[in-house]
């Protein structure tokens, strides 16, 4: 018996945050996710309910991977969907803050879309989507152990990154 | 506590872990008296307070929309496969049944068109015996009369008879 329309539905924010969030531009984000529906549709009362989510971001993240090797601009990267760049919303209304707090957040997409996999696959469900450690390591067939070694180079590298980017002022507590 | 000993816990800390709670005092305290090292920790926060409020953009309707479009065309084709599955199954029955004919019929050839043994009455074997008895008992009595052997008047000297070839040689 094939999925419903809602068990679909319960899954499509996810896999289209993820996807957005890797291959960086909306259309192509919208077709791998209606591959990723469809393909769920398909298999997914295969795959026990638990484990469910975490072996839909499993196939987005190939589907994408798959996407952008075939795009061949994994490297040249950039985000350019504004729904990327859009600033939270902020209790300061400060018009200097607000630019500071947007160009932190451009140079951070921008290191974050730089990071190489399975870096930047972690940091995306860990600290945006806020998944538990333990779905993440399903959903990248990783060791747990090895997943966190992982966020930590991920952190590093942002931070190493940004620290080149970014003044001294900037950094200043 | 380092420099290197803050950097190696900070990630720990920015984890949460609560085996490392005691650990964050220190970690505070050394950021207090070293710039490099506050200047890594206030990092470490924004970069994780800017990613914890990225917008996680929701799935357009008209995405999800063409997905349900796509499924539904494929259950649409799913359900119409069914003739094609009879035919499929009739087919695969009509090879059963003509293999089974075949075999049935090869089978029955094989019965029929063995070779037979020939069976004979008791009067014509007795009648069989009387003749190859008469046929002996000439053969006999010409040798006896004119006194060669058969074997030297029929057999060529490089032939053996059945008896010669059971004597020993000498």
């Amino acid at each position: 018996m094939p999925l419903s329309p809602p068990a679909l539905a319960a899954h499509r924010h996810h896999v289209y945050g993820y996807a957005l969030r890797l291959l960086g531009d909306a259309q192509d984000a919208a077709d791998v996710t209606q591959d990723v529906l469809v393909r769920l549709w398909q298999e997914g009362e295969r795959v026990e309910p638990d484990r469910r989510r975490a072996w839909v971001l499993r196939v987005t993240r190939n589907a994408c991977l798959d996407a952008l090797r075939s795009r061949k601009t994994r490297r040249a990267y950039t985000p350019t969907d504004a729904a990327l760049l859009r600033v939270a919303p902020c209790d300061d209304h400060s018009p200097h803050l607000l630019t500071e707090a947007a160009d932190f957040r451009r140079h951070l997409d921008d290191a974050l879309a730089r990071l190489d996999e399975p870096y930047r696959s972690i940091l995306i469900l860990r600290e945006i989507q806020g998944l538990p450690y333990s779905e993440i390591a399903d959903a990248l067939d990783l060791p747990l152990n090895t997943l966190k070694v992982y966020l930590h180079r991920g952190r590093r590298s942002l931070r190493r990154t940004l620290r080149a980017v970014l003044s001294p002022e900037d950094l200043s507590p | 506590m380092t420099c290197s000993q803050f950097h190696d816990q900070l990630d720990q800390y920015l984890d949460g872990d609560a085996e490392l709670e005691p650990s964050a005092a220190q970690l505070k305290a050394h950021a207090a008296a070293c710039e490099r090292c506050a200047a890594e920790w206030n990092l470490a926060l924004c970069i994780r307070h800017t990613l914890g409020e990225m917008p996680a953009p929701a799935c357009p309707d008209p995405v999800f929309e063409a997905a349900l479009e796509r499924i539904a065309l494929l259950d649409r084709n799913s359900r119409s496969r069914p003739p094609v599955r009879r035919a499929a199954r009739s087919h695969r029955y009509a090879t059963f049944v003509f293999s089974s004919l075949a075999v049935l019929l090869l089978a029955v050839s094989v019965v029929l068109l063995r070779p037979v043994e020939p069976t004979y009455s008791d009067e014509e074997i007795a009648e069989a015996r009387r003749q190859v008895e008469f046929a002996f008992a000439l053969v006999g009595e010409t040798g006896r009369s004119t006194g060669l052997f058969l074997h030297d008047v029929m057999l060529t000297p490089d032939e053996a008879t059945p008896r010669q070839r059971r004597l020993p040689t000498p």
